[in-house]
């Protein structure tokens, strides 16, 4: 066996985000000491993700059709539209099962510090949706730090001229966590935010 | 027994009270953080599971908050472990709006390109934290900006002179001065040179301006009243100005 192949691995898996040298030569070693259909299982999943894996043409998730299963959905709530970052926001909204509106996927935030850069976002298709009439309301889930905030400030003041209400998820305190050991700024958001009991 | 290396004693704690100034997100949930130390200068730190939301750090890596920081790892090290990072306040109030927000971003990015990694400078730091606190308090955001750039390249020894001609020493006269990037002064009409098609027009009322927001404390500053022309015809001799010599 040539040593080339396994540095060859290793140079491959650690240009994956977060994956050093040393991970991926644990990784590589892992994988040849693997089951040859585990193996081939791996490459497979992900030659199938890049050959058939595109975003769906009206919400930007991932789909292996030209829309989503979510879009096509008739028993979901149209009305609706959930925004959110990154796909993998939207699997985690959709894991509460207490949501079943439709989605637009943003994929990204803008970066106030680095400058507004709305034109890499979704964010005119997602105008385009609510122009197009049929949504009551458009729901913001970007997430609850300052990219995220300037995010949602920036989509709801251009979907201000259409007649949809626009909110925001709530802000506050992690459940199973203790109240002191949250920091100040999460807090105070939780307290704005509380809700009247009974 | 634990072995002492010698190194050991290189390794240590370093705290000091810092703003945010950016951050970057790395692997699953970590993040990057740039600061600017009031004792350290500008430093990067690395937050493990920062991103999480159950992470000690909570909102105190946010753009813009002043914190008091701790960070682990021997000194001058390119990225040291960020340990502790407690709020002493969040400006939220910049942070949450979003126009404020864009007018106060670009004064942390010209102030981080004017200075170099881990260099203090406690002056710098504080004037800065001013700035802020005037944003929050709801300062006019145009002139506040505006002073802090003037005040900070003053701090730096990169101010334009606008009281005067940079050349002849000639003061002022009349209802406009030239100023001339190239030279990063004003000059008057016998001293300026022949076809420079670069000068900034500035009215009378902006020179004034220029020098004024140099000694004036930014509360002081809030209830000045001053002309969107001059705010103006000042902020474009300080982007001309940063242009050429920043």
């Amino acid at each position: 066996m040539s040593i080339g192949i396994v540095e060859n691995l290793i140079e491959q898996l650690s240009k994956l985000p977060g994956i050093g040298r040393k991970s991926a030569q644990r990784l590589a070693f892992f994988i040849m000491a693997m089951p040859d259909a585990e193996a081939r299982g791996i490459a497979d999943a992900i030659l199938a993700l890049k050959d058939k894996a595109r975003f769906c043409g009206q919400c930007f998730n991932i789909c292996e059709t030209g829309i989503c299963d979510i879009c096509s959905d008739a028993r979901r709530d149209a009305s609706k539209i959930c925004v959110v970052e990154e796909p993998s926001n939207l699997i985690v909204i959709e894991r509460t099962r207490s949501y079943r509106g439709l989605y637009h996927v943003l994929l990204g935030s803008l970066s106030p510090m680095d400058g507004l850069t709305p034109e890499r976002l979704k964010i005119r298709e997602l105008v385009t949706r609510v122009a197009h009439g049929g949504t009551e309301e458009v729901i913001i889930a970007t997430n609850p730090n300052t990219k995220g905030e300037a995010t949602a400030q920036y989509i709801a003041e251009l979907l201000k001229p259409f007649n949809v209400a626009v909110s925001r998820i709530a802000y506050g305190l992690p459940i199973g966590g203790d109240i002191e050991f949250a920091d100040e700024v999460t807090l105070a958001k939780s307290l704005e935010g509380r809700r009247t009991m009974g | 027994m634990r072995q002492v290396r010698l190194d050991d004693a290189a390794f240590m704690n370093q705290r000091s009270d810092a703003l945010v100034l950016k951050t970057r997100e790395y692997g699953d949930a970590d993040l990057i953080v740039t600061f600017f130390a009031r004792e350290l200068g500008i430093v990067n730190g690395f937050a493990k599971s920062a991103r999480k939301f159950r992470s000690r750090f909570g909102a105190s890596l946010e753009p813009l908050s002043h914190v008091r920081l701790t960070l682990m790892g021997k000194e001058g090290a390119a990225l040291p472990r960020i340990t502790q990072a407690d709020i002493i306040d969040s400006f939220r109030a910049i942070r949450e709006d979003l126009q404020l927000l864009l007018h106060v971003a670009p004064l942390a990015d010209f102030m981080a390109g004017m200075l170099h990694e881990h260099e203090p400078h406690p002056r710098r730091f504080d004037l800065f934290l001013a700035a802020l606190r005037s944003f929050e308090k709801g300062a006019p955001r145009e002139l506040v900006a505006l002073a802090f750039r003037v005040k900070f390249l003053w701090m730096t020894g990169y101010a334009p002179r606008t009281g005067g001609c940079g050349r002849c020493g000639a003061t002022f006269q009349g209802s406009f001065a030239l100023f001339y990037p190239t030279q990063g002064t004003v000059l008057c009409r016998n001293c300026a040179p022949e076809g420079e098609a670069e000068a900034v027009k500035l009215g009378a009322e902006a020179v004034k301006l220029l020098e004024t927001v140099k000694t004036r404390r930014f509360d002081e500053l809030a209830v000045m009243p001053v002309s969107g022309e001059a705010l103006a015809g000042a902020g474009r001799v300080i982007d001309a100005h940063v242009k050429r010599h920043g």
